[in-house]
């Protein structure tokens, strides 16, 4: 990764921000220290220098009075010490400005006017005026790069001259260097504590934004449901964020789970529409069969040709109920589930699988307040589905139970078990499970939801293979439709 | 003593008696033995006609007096000449080393003591000195302007001799310079030209040459100009009235300093070959200036 990239992540650019702010922090700090140590330095020295300079005034002046040029000069020339080093000039002038005696003889000779040393001086002097100050006062840029002390030296109220204490800025540096070295390492130590301190804290910051981002970007790339919201258990923004961010994994969740219905609705729109055209194709020869079927019952007295007309109208119902279903958003009709209508299944079922064993139990007793031909098409499909499964020497179980809430259909078969990879697809349409399933179990799937029911199979080699279907049944849910107006075709 | 007050009061018994008068015998004879050691101590004043800032020497030098003398001898230091001249004057030394104009100037109370001896002869000169890199200066006339340093205004060589020889020359000592002081020392003069302060100096040439080979630093910023001719050198004199055991043991024993050891050592810090006995005719040319100086 290159560096520019690298910066551009906040991985590093928060710990390098906090590390940079300190770094800012202890640059500014140690300016004010050393522009306040510079100015200490300065008025120290300005206040050190007034204290020699009214030392040696005082010891100069009685030289000065007897005319004692040798002892001034010895003066001047032993007060030259650590502090005011060689690099000071220490001049003691008449009342005239000429110079009595100076520890650099060869720079201000010895009964000479001070404004022969320099035009600077003479400026100096023009500055000071005809008369040296009778009070102490100092000059910061009189001369080029260097302070100028004046000390008044005065007696019984008249001036004799003064004292000139010249001083290069550089005076200053060596113990400028000495505070500020001091500061320095000082700034150093805490730099070197809050620099990693910054860095750690930087990462514990851009931790969550980084785990957030990981999260973030797989956001289109991967289903909702795999993607994880990082934990992030904070009461700031980046809580917030983080929290916002579930709330949006969830959205994009709901979002996708209501596509994959509408995808269903169309699927099964386009499947309705297919079977209503089946529908009215058959629709059209059942009512002539059922016409005829009712010409037959009333045509003759016989109890038998009774029996098998009850028999075939009831077929022809069922055809006719099925083929409605098959239209899932239209009731067809609605006449409420009897147990007469189970028996019928029963009947319907065994006419085509008579072998093996069918253990039934329908304990219905009053009517089920629920539309019959779904439920009657839901157990046939179940039922007919278990016979083939359980085979010529399989067992089937069947029952019906209603506790005043739930319809219960619970059918069981003994044949070969159904891996968990075929259950996860089972209700699935045909043509996702590549035909294994069959159209049946979709269908069957489909009605139960419709109707607000759960459908659930349940399959081992020991206790075999069981499809339940639990119906919610509430009174004023169902009431029976107007069989005409539903009827399509 | 307490012993002795306290036989009194008890009444005289003639045992304690005669052990108190052994006891007082015996004390009166350390006394006596003390104080001739003690004694009255010799005070010596010293001016800067020599490099007088030589404290270890100076001890050195008082130990080997006290040691032959067999009495304390003390040094009196002042920084001008005419302190030392007032306290010989007042009896407070009793002997000084001073230049040879307050000699003559004091010969009615002081003697020559001894006359130190300087590259074989008794004598020394006055040097004209200016700072080392006044290449220009070639003599007295060449002053002119310059800011001039006298060593003491009782000096022979640092005040009595310039000035003299400047008269003859036909220069004003008072206009010539743009102004000149007193350095107080033959050292201070070598030092204030050496640094500057001064563009000429006067110097004793024994101090000069001393300082060449002790301190050749400080002589090499310096330049002699020119070298006076000969004048008797500063003397140790005696207060008159002092004993004359006290003035011939001091004389012999400043006499013979060359003699042994460690006194050769004393004279080689001095930078003298030895003391003599000297004579007031030495001093005839110091003398000659003063009378054409007039009095004072």
């Amino acid at each position: 990764m290159s560096l520019g990239r690298a910066l551009s992540s906040y991985r590093l650019r928060i710990p390098l921000s906090l590390v940079a702010a300190s770094a800012l922090t202890a640059l500014v700090l140690g300016s004010v220290v050393v522009l306040q140590t510079w100015r200490n330095v300065e008025r120290d020295l300005v206040t050190t220098g007034r204290q020699l300079g009214d030392a040696l005034a005082t010891a100069v002046k009685p030289a000065l009075r007897h005319d004692d040029v040798w002892r001034a000069f010895e003066t001047l020339r032993a007060s030259q010490g650590t502090l005011f080093d060689d690099r000071t000039a220490l001049i003691v002038v008449d009342a005239r400005y000429r110079v009595f005696a100076a520890n650099k003889p060869r720079r201000f000779p010895v009964a000479t006017p001070l404004a022969d040393a320099g035009a600077t001086y003479a400026a100096l002097i023009d500055k000071l005026g005809a008369a040296p100050p009778e009070t102490f006062s100092a000059f910061p840029d009189a001369l080029p790069d260097r302070w100028t002390l004046l000390i008044p030296i005065r007696q019984d109220g008249v001036s004799m001259g003064a004292l000139l204490l010249v001083y290069p800025d550089t005076l200053m540096w060596p113990r400028f260097q000495a505070i500020v070295g001091d500061a320095a390492l000082s700034i150093a130590l805490l730099m070197a504590t809050l620099a990693p301190l910054g860095w750690l804290w930087g990462k514990r910051i851009t931790q969550p934004i980084l785990s957030l981002t990981r999260s973030m970007s797989r956001v289109g790339r991967d289903p909702p449901g795999d993607i994880r919201a990082p934990m992030v258990d904070r009461d700031d923004e980046l809580g917030a964020l983080t929290a916002q961010f579930g709330k949006m994994l969830e959205a994009l969740k709901e979002k996708d789970a209501l596509e994959a219905r509408m995808v269903e609705q169309e699927r099964l729109a386009t499947v309705g529409e297919l079977a209503g055209g089946v529908a009215h194709e058959i629709n059209n020869p059942l009512y002539g069969l059922m016409t005829a079927v009712d010409t037959l019952r009333r045509g003759s007295a016989d109890p038998r040709v009774q029996r098998s007309a009850d028999l075939l109208e009831r077929g022809l119902n069922q055809i006719r109920e099925t083929v409605s279903a098959l239209l899932v958003e239209a009731r067809l009709d609605g006449h409420p589930l009897t147990r007469q209508d189970v028996e019928d299944v029963r009947t319907l079922a065994t006419a085509r699988y008579s072998s093996g064993v069918l253990s039934w139990d329908n304990r219905l007793q009053a009517p089920v307040p629920v539309p019959a031909t779904p439920i009657r098409q839901v157990l046939l499909n179940l039922l007919l589905n278990a016979l083939e499964a359980a085979g010529t020497a399989g067992n089937v179980a069947c029952r019906v139970v209603f506790d005043g809430e739930t319809l219960t259909i619970a059918v069981t078969n003994s044949g070969t078990a159904i891996t968990p990879e075929a259950q996860a697809k089972i209700f699935r349409p045909p043509q996702e499970t590549g035909g294994s399933g069959g159209l049946g179990l979709w269908v069957t799937h489909q009605i139960i939801r419709g109707m607000q029911g759960r459908i659930e199979v349940d399959s081992d080699e020991s206790s075999g293979t069981t499809f339940r279907v639990e119906l919610p049944v509430s009174g004023g849910q169902y009431r029976p439709a107007n069989a005409a107006g539903s009827h399509r075709g | 003593m307490g012993g002795t007050r306290a036989a009194i009061r008890s009444g005289p018994r003639p045992r304690y008696r005669l052990a108190a008068l052994v006891i007082g015998l015996c004390l009166c004879t350390v006394l006596t033995l003390a104080s001739a050691w003690a004694g009255e101590p010799i005070r010596i004043g010293l001016t800067p006609v020599f490099l007088d800032d030589q404290v270890s020497l100076l001890q050195r030098w008082r130990g080997y007096l006290e040691e032959h003398l067999g009495r304390p001898v003390r040094f009196v230091q002042r920084t001008t000449y005419s302190e030392i001249n007032d306290l010989l004057a007042r009896g407070r030394v009793d002997a000084a080393w001073i230049c040879g104009a307050p000699y003559l100037r004091q010969r009615d109370v002081v003697d020559l003591l001894a006359v130190p001896v300087f590259h074989g002869e008794p004598r020394y000169r006055s040097y004209l000195i200016v700072p080392a890199d006044d290449n220009r200066t070639q003599g007295w006339t060449d002053l002119r302007g310059k800011v001039f340093a006298y060593s003491d205004p009782d000096s022979n060589s640092g005040s009595l001799y310039p000035k003299t020889v400047m008269r003859q020359k036909g220069l004003d000592p008072d206009r010539l310079f743009r102004t000149s002081f007193f350095a107080w020392g033959h050292r201070n003069v070598v030092e204030a030209v050496a640094s500057g302060l001064a563009g000429a100096g006067a110097v004793d040439g024994y101090v000069w040459e001393t300082l060449r080979r002790f301190e050749p630093g400080l002589t090499a910023q310096t330049r002699v100009v020119e070298r006076s001719r000969e004048f008797g050198f500063p003397p140790l004199v005696i207060r008159e009235g002092v004993a004359e055991s006290t003035r011939d043991a001091l004389r012999r024993v400043l006499i013979r300093m060359g003699d042994e050891e460690r006194g050769r050592a004393l004279l080689d810090a001095l930078n003298l070959d030895g003391f003599t006995r000297g004579s007031p005719q030495l001093y005839q040319g110091i003398g000659d200036m003063i009378r054409a100086e007039g009095p004072q």
